[in-house]
């Protein structure tokens, strides 16, 4: 595995050549380059805020709904997207896996590190909407709030966990793919799945009320083991203060000891997928180039 | 005192498992989780010893093992068995162009290539010029591989594989889809690297070729060396035992 390591690091030019060239694709063939996939963010949130308030007008909703909102889309997104490139990868440069000899592990880690660049930029865009946000606020109302709590520097620790999973799993999902071409319908449907189970379109905290009675903080533990749910959730109670729901008034609770909890788990928990994928792509490198 | 070998096999095997099923779940759930999958064996226990400076060309019958034995040399694959050791930076020309992603231009697949190969950026852009020049492709160096002919794709993967460091340079086959004009130059080209001491591992189905340019030749067959030596009383051996068993076959076949 040391052995491997090194191989890695020697190669480490060409890791950065496929990460370059992964952004070049992505920001280079459509007009507004760089700005459209930052603006695929904006949009979504734009949709969903519209919705969830005008139209469904859910119980959950709070004053500047959209910046909690937009606080979970984007670890999502670079959740999603990451996995749904890797089911990708390997099949793109397959022609040079098949003729050349690089250590395999690079196609998917510049796949992750392309993605992880990118939820980097996102989380820019994030912070210029929220402080947009207060400027409107003090506009309008004449009164300021900065809604960016000080914790924001301990992003980098979901940040970074959330990349351990990624990694970990686009391991896994890379090598499937390339033997079963419908891996990449499985994981399009999993996310599709998972995405109402992590804290996006509603809070984590409501889980324990809505429950039925007394079960509330058993589903809760639950909910929160998923290490998805438990990185979103840190990534926004440490970024946005606690805030009141209209029709309840109840106020979703800080980044608490129980979260904490729950995000450390969430880091063991990646930390065994991202060994384990690690590993599962490690005895399988070899063959790759001998797939049929 | 005895050389140091650049490329050593001993006792090497290399079997694949080639699956007969196409890659879908459904295949593997309904199999009960087992795929009908064929074992090739390739290579039966090569042994061999090239010296650094010569340059071999493989000769053989197909599936006897001679582009098994390239890809392992160029690291493509893993011994199943057996030692395999290479002494060197190899620069391998397997088949169809080099390792090219049909996405990327001419110039963005050379930039890859050159790293993959060892060579730095800054190295890769000095010799720049002298790829293109060799490849002749100055209005398609910016186009996708994808919009080039058979023939360019070889063009480019040769003159990456002449334009590196490498210490040994291994061609598959390749060098048949050049024009008569482009196969000169690489000739001309493999000629210079010999006298500038690289080691050249090549096949050949063309056996002019090979008793033009190899010092040495081995003529493979079932995975295994059937004789090794001076490239013409190989290629000699080799014709009239390729020649011998078509007009066996041909004498004893009965036609309707």
């Amino acid at each position: 595995m040391r052995e491997d390591l090194r191989e890695i690091w020697k190669y480490r030019e060409l890791l950065i050549m496929f990460v370059q060239r992964d952004l070049k694709v992505r920001y280079k063939n459509s007009v507004l380059g760089f700005g459209w996939s930052l603006a695929n963010p904006l949009m979504q949130v734009a949709v969903l805020t519209f919705v969830l308030l005008f139209v469904m007008t859910p119980a959950d909703r709070t004053q500047n709904f959209s910046a909690y909102v937009f606080c979970a889309t984007v670890p999502w997104l670079f959740f999603s997207t990451a996995l749904m490139d890797s089911t990708n990868c390997l099949l793109a440069y397959y022609n040079l896996i098949r003729k050349t000899y690089f250590p395999r592990e690079i196609i998917p880690l510049a796949c992750v590190a392309g993605n992880l660049i990118h939820f980097g930029l996102s989380t820019a865009v994030l912070f210029v909407y929220l402080a947009g946000l207060s400027v409107f606020g003090w506009v309008t109302k004449g009164q300021f709030d900065w809604p960016i709590l000080p914790t924001v520097f301990l992003i980098p620790i979901p940040m970074l966990g959330l990349t351990l999973l990624v990694t970990g799993l686009s391991m896994f999902i890379s090598v499937w793919t390339l033997y079963f071409e419908d891996v990449r319908y499985i994981v399009d449907s999993g996310l599709k799945i998972l995405y109402w189970l992590v804290p996006v379109l509603y809070f984590a905290d409501s889980i324990i009320r809505r429950a039925p009675r007394g079960m509330g903080s058993q589903l809760y533990t639950l909910y929160m083991l998923n290490p998805v749910a438990g990185f979103i959730t840190a990534f926004q109670k440490l970024i946005l203060p606690p805030t009141k729901m209209a029709t309840t008034n109840l106020v979703t609770p800080p980044m608490g000891s129980a979260e904490w909890i729950f995000l450390a788990i969430a880091i063991f928990t990646s930390s065994l997928v991202f060994a384990a994928g690690l590993r599962f792509f490690n005895q399988r490198k070899w063959y790759l180039a001998e797939r049929g | 005192m005895e050389r140091q070998p650049i490329i050593e096999a001993r006792n090497l095997e290399k079997e694949f498992r080639i699956r007969m099923h196409q890659g879908s779940l459904k295949a593997f759930v309904l199999s009960g989780g087992k795929l009908r999958t064929q074992l090739v064996h390739a290579l039966r226990g090569l042994d061999l010893k090239i010296y650094p400076g010569e340059s071999v060309a493989l000769v053989g019958r197909n599936g006897s093992g001679k582009s098994t034995f390239l890809s392992l040399v160029a690291r493509i694959y893993r011994p199943t068995s057996g030692t395999l050791e290479v002494h060197g930076q190899v620069a391998p020309l397997l088949e169809l162009g080099a390792g090219f992603h049909i996405d990327l231009t001419g110039r963005e697949n050379v930039e890859l290539n050159g790293v993959i190969l060892g060579l730095t950026r800054q190295e890769v852009a000095e010799r720049l010029d002298s790829i293109v020049d060799f490849a002749e492709l100055h209005e398609f160096f910016d186009a996708p591989l994808r919009t080039y002919s058979s023939g360019m794709a070889l063009r480019l993967g040769f003159a990456i594989a002449v334009n590196t460091k490498a210490d040994i340079l291994v061609v598959d086959e390749a060098l048949a889809v050049g024009d008569e004009e482009f196969q000169e130059k690489c000739f001309a080209k493999i000629e210079e690297l010999k006298r500038a001491g690289k080691t050249i591992l090549f096949v050949s189905h063309e056996m002019t070729d090979v008793t033009r340019t190899a010092t040495r030749a081995i003529w493979m067959e079932h995975g295994k060396v059937r004789l090794d030596g001076e490239p013409h009383a190989v290629v000699e051996e080799y014709l009239r035992d390729a020649h011998h068993e078509t007009q066996e076959r041909v004498t004893h076949s009965k036609w309707y």
